[in-house]
C-alpha cells in the first residue's frame, strides 16, 4: 500500500492548513492514481499557484511508479500553467478587471512566499550565531583538558565532525586561538612520517597502527604531550593530500598505516590479517588450512606478498619442516617472543 | 666489557635467511653491514674469517633462535663489506676480512696522535714496539693486525707525517714521525 507523502519546501498558506493533516500530507490509497483524481490535481494546482513546490515522495509497494505519475502531472501542470497563464481552479472574472486582480493576488502571494523565505533564513542565521559562540565558549572553557587528555580530544572531535565544523583547517582561523592546537598535528604528522620513514628498512613500507603509535611515542619521550591513535589518524589524514602514498589502510580487524604506494589484493589482505592472528608469522600449509586456498592460490599469494617486501622468508634449521613466512609489519618483537614461547626456547 | 645492545632484527628468524625478493635482501643486507660494523668496533675485533667457529665470532649466529647464517650469507655480507669500503681481503681466497670499523686515514690520525701524545716525534719507532710494545698497550691501537697497521703507516707517510724505513728483514721495519 503506498503513501504519497507531500513535504513542502516552506510552511503551507495558513488557510489551506484545513486541508493538510500536518507538515507532511498524508493521503489514502484510494487517492493515490493521480491521472484520474481531481481533487488531488487540484489541490496540486493551488500549491503551485502559491508557489509552493511540492516534493512528491511515495513510499510501500508500487510507489516508483506512483511517484514517476506524480511528478509527471506536476510538470504537467506546470506547463499548463505557464502556457495558459492561469489555471481552471480560478474563477475567470471576465474583463480587464479580471485580469488584473488575477494578476495582483498572485503577486501578493509571490510576497508573502518571499517574506515565509525571509524569516526562516533570519531564524536559521541567528540560531547558527548561537551555537557558535556556544561552541567557542566550550572550546575555551575546556582547552587545557583538550590539549591534555587524549581521550577528551577524540570526543572533542567526534562532536566537531556531527556539527561539521573541522577546528584543523586552517592554522589562522578562530580555532587556532582557541585551542592553539594546530601545530600540534603538524608536528605530529612530522613525527609520523618521519618513524615511517625509520621504520622502512626494518619493518617495511606498511606498518600497524600500534606498533607505530607505540614507536612514535617512544620518540616524542614522557615529556610530550600524550598521543593516542586517534590523533594519528588525523594527523596522517592532514598529510595525505601531499600525496606520496601516505594513508590508513584497514586489513581484518586492524589498521595499518601506509608509506609507500601499495595495492593490497584481497588474497594478500586476508594472509596479513590470517598472520596477524598467528602472531606474524605462519607456514605455508597453515595458511591454506585457516584459509581453505588451494595450493596454488596460497603460493600466488605468498610470492606476491614477498614481492612487495610485506613477508619475510625463514628457513628453520630443521630441513623436514616447512619453511615460514614473517609479516614485519605486525610488529618484530612480538612476534619473535611468541615464536620462542611456541617453540619452547630460552 | 659492557654488554653490546643488539638490535631488534638479531633476533627476528627471517634476518638469518637470505631473502630471495632483490629488495628485501637488500635491506637484510644493509642492517647486517651496520651490526657487523658497530658490533667490531665495540668489541675491537678487526678480522672477520668465514672459517670461524661460533665462539669465536659468535655474531652470524643467534642460538636463542637457534638461526644462523649460512656460509653463502656470512660471504656476502663481507663481500658488500669489502665492496662499500669497509673491509679488506687478506689474501686471494677470500675468507679472510679487515673489517675497518674505522677508516684507514681515520687510523692514521690515531696513529699519530699516539705518537705525538707519548712524545714519539722525530724518533723512531721499530713495527714491533708498535705491534705489541709497552705504549701500545691499553691505547687506541692496541691489537692493530700487522696489515692495518702498515696501510695506515703508508697513509702517513702519503701525508708527509711520517716516514718508513724498511731494513732487510721484517724485524728492522722503522718508522719516524714528524710532528
Amino acid at each position: 500500500m503506498a503513501i504519497l507523502w507531500l513535504l513542502f519546501g516552506m510552511d503551507p498558506v495558513p488557510w489551506r492548513k484545513r486541508a493538510l493533516e500536518s507538515q507532511h500530507g498524508t493521503l489514502p490509497q484510494d487517492v493515490l492514481d493521480p491521472s484520474q483524481c481531481v481533487r488531488l490535481r487540484r489541490f496540486l494546482r493551488s500549491l503551485l499557484l502559491h508557489d509552493i513546490s511540492p516534493n512528491l515522495q511515495c513510499r510501500g509497494a508500487g510507489s516508483h511508479d506512483l511517484s514517476l505519475r506524480c511528478n509527471l502531472v506536476v510538470d504537467g501542470l506546470l506547463e499548463n500553467q505557464s502556457k495558459q497563464g492561469t489555471t481552471r481552479w480560478m474563477r475567470r472574472r471576465p474583463g480587464i478587471q479580471g485580469l488584473q486582480r488575477t494578476q495582483a493576488t498572485r503577486e501578493s502571494f509571490k510576497a508573502l512566499g518571499d517574506h515565509v523565505n525571509q524569516t526562516k533564513l533570519e531564524l536559521m542565521r541567528s540560531q547558527m550565531a548561537v551555537f557558535k559562540e556556544s561552541l567557542e565558549q566550550f572550546a575555551l572553557k575546556y582547552r587545557s583538558d583538550i590539549r591534555r587528555d587524549p581521550a577528551f580530544r577524540e570526543s572533542f572531535h567526534a562532536m566537531c565532525v556531527t556539527i561539521g565544523v573541522d577546528p584543523l583547517a586552517s592554522n589562522k582561523g578562530i580555532w587556532n586561538r582557541l585551542l592553539g592546537f594546530g601545530d600540534f598535528y603538524y608536528e605530529l604528522g612530522v613525527q609520523c612520517v618521519e618513524t615511517c620513514l625509520v621504520l622502512r628498512s626494518s619493518v617495511g613500507a606498511l606498518v600497524e597502527l600500534n606498533l607505530l603509535l607505540r614507536h612514535i611515542q617512544r620518540r616524542r619521550g614522557s615529556a610530550a604531550e600524550a598521543v593516542s591513535a586517534d590523533d594519528v589518524l588525523k594527523s596522517l589524514e592532514k598529510l595525505s593530500v601531499l600525496g606520496g602514498g601516505l594513508g590508513v589502510v584497514t586489513v581484518g580487524g586492524s589498521r595499518y598505516v601506509r608509506s609507500q604506494p601499495m595495492e593490497l589484493s584481497r588474497d594478500a589482505a586476508d594472509a596479513l590479517d590470517f598472520a596477524q592472528r598467528s602472531g606474524g608469522f605462519f607456514s605455508a600449509p597453515d595458511l591454506s588450512a585457516s584459509l581453505g586456498w588451494a595450493p596454488a592460490r596460497t603460493e600466488f599469494t605468498l610470492q606476491q606478498l614477498l614481492r612487495d617486501g610485506l613477508t619475510w622468508l625463514d628457513l628453520p634449521p630443521d630441513a623436514g619442516a616447512p619453511c615460514l613466512y614473517w609479516v614485519p609489519a605486525v610488529g618484530m618483537e612480538q612476534a619473535a617472543a611468541a615464536y620462542a614461547a611456541a617453540h619452547r626456547l630460552a | 666489557m659492557a654488554d653490546f645492545p643488539m638490535p631488534v632484527f638479531y633476533s627476528y628468524p627471517p634476518y638469518f635467511t637470505l631473502q630471495p625478493v632483490k629488495e628485501t635482501q637488500r635491506k637484510q643486507r644493509e642492517s647486517w653491514k651496520d651490526l657487523i660494523l658497530s658490533y667490531c668496533c665495540h668489541h675491537r675485533i678487526f678480522i672477520v674469517s668465514l672459517d670461524a667457529a661460533a665462539d669465536e665470532f659468535p655474531l652470524f649466529e643467534n642460538k636463542a633462535i637457534q638461526r644462523k647464517l649460512s656460509l653463502e650469507a656470512r660471504s656476502l655480507l663481507l663481500e658488500d663489506l669489502a665492496a662499500s669500503g669497509r673491509g679488506r681481503w687478506l689474501g686471494p681466497d677470500r675468507r679472510r676480512l679487515l673489517v675497518l670499523w674505522r677508516g684507514v686515514g681515520e687510523w692514521a690520525d690515531v696513529i699519530h696522535a699516539w705518537a705525538r701524545g707519548n712524545g714519539l716525534e722525530d724518533s723512531v719507532v721499530s713495527l714491533e714496539e708498535l705491534l705489541g710494545g709497552e705504549d701500545v698497550r691499553g691505547s687506541e691501537l692496541a691489537g692493530m693486525p700487522r696489515e692495518l697497521l702498515s696501510a695506515a703507516l703508508r697513509t702517513l707517510e702519503e701525508r708527509g707525517k711520517a716516514r718508513v724505513f724498511r731494513g732487510d728483514a721484517n724485524d728492522d721495519t722503522g718508522v719516524k714521525f714528524f710532528a
